[in-house]
């Protein structure tokens, strides 16, 4: 499941999204196909931990 | 809750049936050195979710009012304004994708999108907290002049629209998520006895998602 997407602040192609999967990912509008993968966000060791998903992800503006 | 740096406009905080959501302007004054936030509008509560327009929706709302209480509620689960401010988009719980413009609040756009599905009976959400991201969102390009909507639905299904030729980029939505099956655990505390753990009987059913 993904809770939280945001688009990138200087390149509005691409989309990154995250969940229950603990994972970070870039999603390239231009390729239709997750680009990157950023794993190991957090550790997973059990079920119900709340540790496990990533609630919210946001762009940084590089000026 | 979203801001357009542009125009100094700031969306926020919607009521349910009552207003979509509040318009406030915020500016800077060089004199007092302070900010100041202006109400400008109370955006009129636009009929959402196609529960009550369509028989499949009404279906679709039915069965889950009956499965999950929760699902009475269809509140917006996402508002965002595009790069010029111009135009605001918002979502609700049920995939309700309506795109209005900011200066004359009207509609110029909906989509539907069938937000919720049988196979959302993931209870650890509902145990843990009552999470509105599970359910919708909705975010604009950032590149000028493009009038694309990203929109999630379905919990991880993602369709980017051209809102503007009313058309979708992509013919099936591409899944954010790996995960093609969840399963629905119940844990029932069967025994407890004093000094020790409480001995659980957990009951695990698989359900498949669609794809």
């Amino acid at each position: 499941m993904t809770y939280s997407i945001d688009i990138c602040q200087n390149n509005g192609n691409l989309l990154a999204a995250g969940g229950d999967d603990s994972e970070i990912k870039i999603f390239d509008k231009r390729e239709s196909k997750i680009v990157k993968t950023f794993g190991g966000i957090h550790d997973r060791e059990l079920f119900f931990n709340d540790l496990g998903f990533i609630s919210f992800v946001w762009w940084l503006r590089k000026n | 809750m979203t801001y357009n740096s542009r125009r100094g406009l700031l969306g926020a905080i919607s009521v349910q049936d009552k207003i979509t959501y509040h318009l406030f302007s915020i500016g800077y004054s060089g004199k007092t050195g302070n900010y100041s936030v202006k109400l400008l509008r109370k955006s009129k509560w636009q009929k959402q979710g196609g529960y009550d327009d369509n028989e499949e929706g009404f279906s679709l709302f039915f069965k889950c009012k009956i499965i999950c209480p929760l699902h009475e509620d269809n509140p917006i689960t996402g508002l965002d304004f595009n790069p010029t401010g111009e135009f605001a988009a918002t979502i609700d719980k049920f995939g309700t994708c309506l795109v209005s413009d900011m200066n004359t609040a009207r509609t110029t756009c909906r989509m539907n999108f069938n937000s919720i599905s049988i196979n959302l009976l993931t209870p650890p959400s509902y145990s843990r907290t009552y999470y509105l991201d599970d359910f919708a969102r909705c975010k604009w390009s950032t590149n000028i002049g493009e009038p694309l909507l990203f929109i999630k639905y379905g919990h991880c299904r993602l369709l980017v629209s051209d809102v503007e030729k009313k058309t979708l980029l992509f013919n099936q939505p591409f899944r954010l998520d790996n995960i093609g099956n969840c399963l629905l655990i119940i844990m029932v505390s069967i025994s407890r006895p004093v000094n020790s753990f409480p001995v659980l009987l957990s009951l695990i059913l698989y359900l498949p998602t669609q794809r």
